[in-house]
């Protein structure tokens, strides 16, 4: 999948070969294929919407109550559309220029939590409760911007269900905040890391189908 | 929001639901087959594909709240089925797209031909029941004119986990008192 390789779309997270999506998506405007939403822009209804006055897209996230920054469409491309509160809710979208309306347009983007893809993999069957279960598994981290990735950290949100993380597969630790989270190491453009990822269901546990385990990435782009 | 009734017909495999509410001036119904989102109506009543001996729980929510949020406002549930969203194939002499479902280890199979309208840009497609624990695949496949498949778009393999453990609770009869007693397990 192309990147708009900005600062925040720059660290790729890969397992089994294909790019994580932490939210599924459905609705765009016409002419704008909507590729990846960031994990921060969480649950919920944005907005996306073109002007072809302006020649321009701009987005907003769930919960947001300001647009994003203009973005200009002048290209058959892909765009990274930041949110107006907070620019780490994005989207990644590809622009056809053909498609694009000729009035004004605006459409909901509807995202949702995504289970069992590797940043969220939570869902606990019944048998896996009562029987306990260890799974291991690992994120390939690959930096796709054009500046050094500097204090690369990684934490679990503290609602997390037995998950561990480490970056040797020996050491594990479930740091929940910031403070306390695990530092990874600098990334130059092209290279790439493995984040080792261990969830622990005791023996007996109750089953859950919607616990949503989550990391949360802090990076300098420099 | 109150939706005092719900009304349904069916005709074939489309099936109609009216509900009524108690909300005045204009009023955003928001509708919800099997926990998953349909879209918004400012009519009273959906009117959605069902198969033949198939059935669905049909949910609506009523606002007058012009922005409000769907997802975020969406009723508890363990939905059985996916909406699977797809962009239209930048190719011209696209006839339809197949789509095609696969569970566990077993073959494609095709759930669906979607026919595009000259301007369409996105399509839509809620799959049917999916069984609980199985892994199931997707996969739109563009086909041409000539009949000739097209690079297909897989989503990624799901397994579906949605039955939540029966409730654990004991049961006695007091014969003195003629009561039963329903206790939780500790």
């Amino acid at each position: 999948m192309p990147h708009a390789n900005l600062a925040a779309d720059s660290l790729e997270i890969i397992r089994d070969a294909a790019e994580v999506r932490p939210l599924t998506l459905v609705g765009t405007v016409p002419g704008v294929a909507p590729l990846l939403a960031a994990a921060k822009n969480g649950p919920g209804a944005g907005r996306l919407r073109y002007d072809p006055t302006a020649g321009a897209v701009q987005y907003k996230a769930p919960d947001s109550s300001t647009w994003g920054p203009i973005q200009k469409t002048e290209a058959d491309a892909d765009y990274l559309l930041l949110d107006g509160d907070d620019r780490d809710a994005w989207l990644r979208v590809s622009v056809y220029r053909d498609h694009l309306p000729a009035g004004p347009a605006e459409a909901r983007v509807l995202l949702a939590d995504r289970w069992g893809n590797g940043v969220s993999l939570a869902d606990v069957t019944a048998e896996e409760a009562a029987a306990g279960d260890v799974s291991t598994w690992t994120l390939t981290l690959t930096h796709q911007g054009t500046h050094t990735i500097e204090n690369l950290v990684v934490w679990l949100d503290a609602a997390h269900a037995g998950l561990e993380l480490s970056s040797d597969g020996v050491a594990y630790s479930s740091p929940t905040t910031e403070g306390t989270a695990l530092a990874l190491a600098d990334l130059s453009p092209g290279d790439s890391l493995t984040l080792y990822l261990r969830r622990t269901i005791a023996a007996a546990a109750a089953a859950d189908p919607d616990v949503l385990d989550l990391l949360h990435f802090r990076f300098d782009a420099l | 929001m109150a939706i005092t009734a719900y009304n349904s017909t069916r005709l074939g495999n489309l099936t109609t639901v009216e509900v009524t509410n108690d909300l005045s001036g204009t009023v955003y119904f928001h509708w919800y087959l099997d926990g998953c989102y349909q879209g918004q109506t400012t009519a009273a009543s959906w009117t959605f594909y069902l198969p033949t001996g198939d059935q669905a729980r049909v949910e609506c929510l009523d606002t007058t709240d012009a922005d409000f949020d769907p997802v975020a406002g969406a009723p508890d549930a363990y939905p059985p089925r996916r909406t699977l969203w797809w962009v239209r194939s930048q190719a011209a002499d696209v006839d339809h797209y197949r789509v095609e479902q696969k569970k566990d280890a077993g073959d494609w199979s095709t759930i669906a031909r979607a026919l595009p309208e000259p301007t369409q840009w996105a399509f839509t497609l809620l799959t049917g029941r999916l069984d609980d624990l199985a892994t199931y695949q997707w996969r739109v496949v563009p086909v041409d004119r000539a009949g000739n498949d097209g690079t297909p778009i897989t989503l990624d393999a799901h397994k579906v986990v949605r039955t939540p453990d029966a409730p654990d609770f004991s049961i006695s009869y007091n014969s003195g008192t003629t009561k039963v007693t329903f206790s939780a397990a500790s």
